[in-house]
């Protein structure tokens, strides 16, 4: 781009109008040293670089060497790519782009998203599913998450990128620069319902950097959204009221109550972490949707530690006041479990046995019978002895037989 | 780390990466005429530092890059903070790995922006770097405690890069301590860390201090799990593999979601004498357990030898499992009909060898591009 400098009002000077070198003024020689070039051209001065990239094009170098320099020049002239790329061949345009656009996050992360947000071809470019270095599409920026510019690129509405670009990539970011504007584009109506993962991570990223800065994280809230808020506020504070507990306290009816589906599995993966689980009796007490996804999930609590916990469940599922189909789930999650984890293959048949519906029962029953017949044949084949008589018995056998050494 | 950040419920993990200090590369084009008077030869720090930055880049224009570096080393030695803001808009320049290390001791301790200056350098190595000099002369100094909270906000390239160099000296001399202090954490992995670096130096309390890890604290299960595996492969003996197996509980030896996977950590750092101890220690196991176990004895990085594998397969109760084992084995063995041509005469079984033989066929029927 040049400047006009007009010698008399409004009758520039032809000559002036053209575009000036890079850097504006004459330059010094550079040594003959590849390397030097290069950090020459990262500091602005790119006239030997393009050289170098036109000598590369012209002698069919490979797409790496190429996209190396080319990184260079875009660091300072990222606009240059839309008029640079017109002189490549148009069938490796693609992948050299998506190439340069991989190497200049390298050099810094907001180059990359500077290009993306300067140059139209660039963001062609990172949407290709051209695989570069294992990278399909937006994940061409997967290193470049940690830049400020991430999120503000991504859901810049005059780039176009898609919404699963944008979920995609908001994913992933880093830093509180990214979550403030993923918390501005939520407050301002995107992502209607039940708010995505990255949401609430990133109100909890803001929560726990800028305790000064709650009061007012909560007032910019809308109120149709201030339920979604009371959710998030009400595991932030469970956590930090957490570590004040003693070691091992769990959460209680009331506590969890005020958390959305989401928020409970968290609080089940905390659990499983941590070596503790939510009682059945407690996910009993909680809102319909709670308890059907807690039930669903309730073996997601098991860790590895606490070998008790499926015997501890089904004793005490008499007392409970559990649905058919609950106890179906549970007692066939409690005989995997007891097999799988203890290898005890007749508290599993004993728990499957209880299960309500006789179909789902059988296939649990001829599971575990069958991989007892696989990884212990004799015991298997003896325990088969004493079934009744039929074609599971006769099955059983047969795998045991064909299975001995 | 998301996956971490989405487990743990506390202000450890609440990075803070609040203010971006790099300014934007478009230059303003500056209007003289409104520049206010300033008195000559006095610039404000932030001039001065923009014109170290233009001077820096204009070296850089004209191939003069030991001048280049010799400005930024001035400027670190004159104000640390700069150098780091420069620094982050100049990549590429080689040998910066010493200003780097002496500059980075040299920042001030503590203070968020500081967190955050470090934390926008891109080159990965030296922002490891620098918070490692950053870090590294206040171990053993401050307290323990202290070091930690300003090096856990590290973005790290290489985990542990930060902080790996407190885990070390406090593991070596103060372990109890530092133990109790990450046992408050509510974390995942920290514990780990720290017994990676226990074994090296205080293998004997491992499992004393492993019952110290309190039932039910947070992460502490998680841990748990990884460091079963740092401590058998710490020391791969049949005993210690034992002992590690029921530290999950009576029936430890049948777990079939972790069982082979631990056999197989001992047996990567186990000797020959150990590994066939091992394998003899396995031979003595219940049936179930003995076969889920032996999943472990094929060391995937170092594929055995069919002599090896041989005595393994001996050792399984059950046919099918062998026949399996075999598969697994041989899809990691693919040149082994070169190597080793006799290698189905050494199967124990006739059985075996006969699966052996129709497997070859099929793989002689339909040969792999």
């Amino acid at each position: 781009m040049g400047m006009l400098l007009t010698a008399e009002p409004g009758n520039p000077s032809p000559a002036q109008i053209a575009p000036l070198p890079p850097t504006g003024k004459a330059e010094t020689m550079l040594p003959d040293d590849l390397a030097i070039v290069k950090i020459a051209a990262m500091a602005g001065r790119s006239t030997e670089a393009r050289e170098k990239i036109r000598e590369l094009l012209a002698t069919d170098a490979k797409d790496a060497e190429i996209a190396e320099w080319l990184a260079l020049v875009l660091f300072s002239d990222p606009a240059w790519l839309d008029r640079f790329i017109l002189t490549v061949p148009e069938d490796r345009r693609i992948a050299l782009a998506r190439l340069a656009i991989l190497k200049l996050g390298n050099l810094t992360p907001d180059s990359a998203w500077e290009l993306i947000r300067s140059s139209p071809y660039a963001r062609l470019a990172a949407r290709s599913d051209v695989e570069i270095e294992r990278r399909k599409g937006i994940q061409i920026l997967g290193h470049c998450m940690s830049s400020d510019l991430t999120a503000e690129t991504i859901l810049d509405p005059s780039l176009q990128f898609s919404d699963k670009d944008i979920a995609r990539t908001l994913r992933s970011t880093r830093g509180d620069g990214n979550a403030r504007r993923i918390l501005d584009e939520w407050r301002g109506g995107r992502w209607k319902g039940e708010p995505p993962e990255f949401v609430r991570d990133s109100w909890t990223q803001l929560w726990y950097a800028d305790k000064d800065g709650r009061q007012d994280l909560e007032k910019s809230v809308p109120t149709e959204l201030s339920g979604y808020v009371d959710q998030f506020k009400a595991l932030n504070e469970q956590s930090s009221q957490a570590d004040a507990k003693p070691v091992g306290t769990v959460p209680g009816v009331e506590e969890l109550s005020a958390l959305g589906p989401g928020e409970l599995m968290e609080i089940f993966e905390n659990q499983r972490t941590s070596g503790t689980r939510i009682p059945l009796e407690t996910i009993t007490q909680l809102p319909a949707n709670l308890r059907k996804v807690g039930i669903e999930n309730y073996f997601q609590q098991n860790d590895s530690f606490h070998p008790d916990m499926a015997r501890q469940c089904v004793e005490h599922l008499g007392q409970l006041d559990l649905t058919h189909s609950e106890q179906q789930s549970l007692l066939e999650n409690a005989a995997t479990s007891s097999w799988v984890k203890q290898g005890d293959y007749q508290t599993a048949l004993d728990w499957s046995a209880r299960m309500p519906d006789a179909k789902g029962r059988a296939e649990v029953e001829e599971r575990i019978l069958t991989e007892l017949a696989q990884q212990d044949p004799q015991t298997a084949f003896d325990h088969a002895d004493a079934m009744p008589v039929g074609t599971l018995r006769d099955k059983i056998k047969r795998i045991a037989t064909e299975a001995l050494p | 780390m998301s996956a971490l950040r989405k487990i743990l419920p506390v202000a450890v993990f609440g990075l803070s990466l609040a203010v971006t200090l790099i300014s934007r590369k478009s230059e303003t084009p500056v209007d003289k005429e409104s520049l206010p008077e300033k008195p000559p030869g006095r610039l404000t720090k932030t001039a001065r530092t923009e014109s170290t930055f233009n001077a820096v880049r204009a070296l850089l224009r004209d191939g003069k890059i030991n001048a280049a570096r010799e400005v930024l080393r001035q400027l670190g030695k004159e104000d640390p903070v700069a150098f780091f803001k420069l620094l982050a808009k100049l990549p590429g320049i080689p040998g910066m790995e010493d200003v780097v290390r002496e500059t980075a001791g040299q920042l001030p301790w503590n203070q968020q922006h500081i967190t955050d200056l470090l934390n926008h350098i891109s080159n990965n190595l030296l922002r490891d770097l620098a918070w490692s000099s950053y870090i590294s002369p206040q171990v053993g100094i401050l307290p323990d405690e202290e070091i930690f909270a300003v090096g856990i906000k590290a973005r790290e390239s290489r985990f542990m890069s930060a902080l790996g160099g407190l885990f070390k000296d406090a593991a070596e001399k103060r372990p109890d301590a530092f133990l109790a202090f990450l046992n408050t954490q509510n974390s995942t992995f920290l514990r780990v860390e720290f017994f990676e670096e226990l074994m090296k130096f205080h293998p004997e309390r491992a499992a004393e201090l492993f019952q110290r890890i309190p039932d039910g604290a947070g992460g502490g299960a998680y841990d748990k799990d990884y460091i079963l595996q740092t401590r058998v492969e710490a020391q791969p003996t049949a005993e210690n593999l034992q002992a590690v197996l029921l530290e999950r509980g009576s029936r430890g030896v049948y777990d079939r979601s972790s069982v082979s996977f631990l056999v197989s950590s001992a047996i990567s750092k186990a000797s020959p004498r150990q590994k066939t101890e091992i394998l003899e220690w396995i031979g003595t196991q219940p049936p179930i357990a003995r076969n889920r176990l032996l999943g472990g004895m094929v060391d995937y990085d170092d594929p055995i030898s069919p002599a090896e594998f041989s005595k393994v397969l001996a050792t399984y109760t059950s046919g099918y499992m062998q026949e399996q084992a075999l598969d697994n084995w041989l899809k990691r063995n693919k040149d082994l009909d070169q190597k080793d041509p006799n290698w189905i005469d050494q199967m124990p079984t006739e059985r075996l060898r006969n699966y052996a033989l129709d497997l070859r066929k099929k793989r002689e029927a339909s040969p792999k591009p």
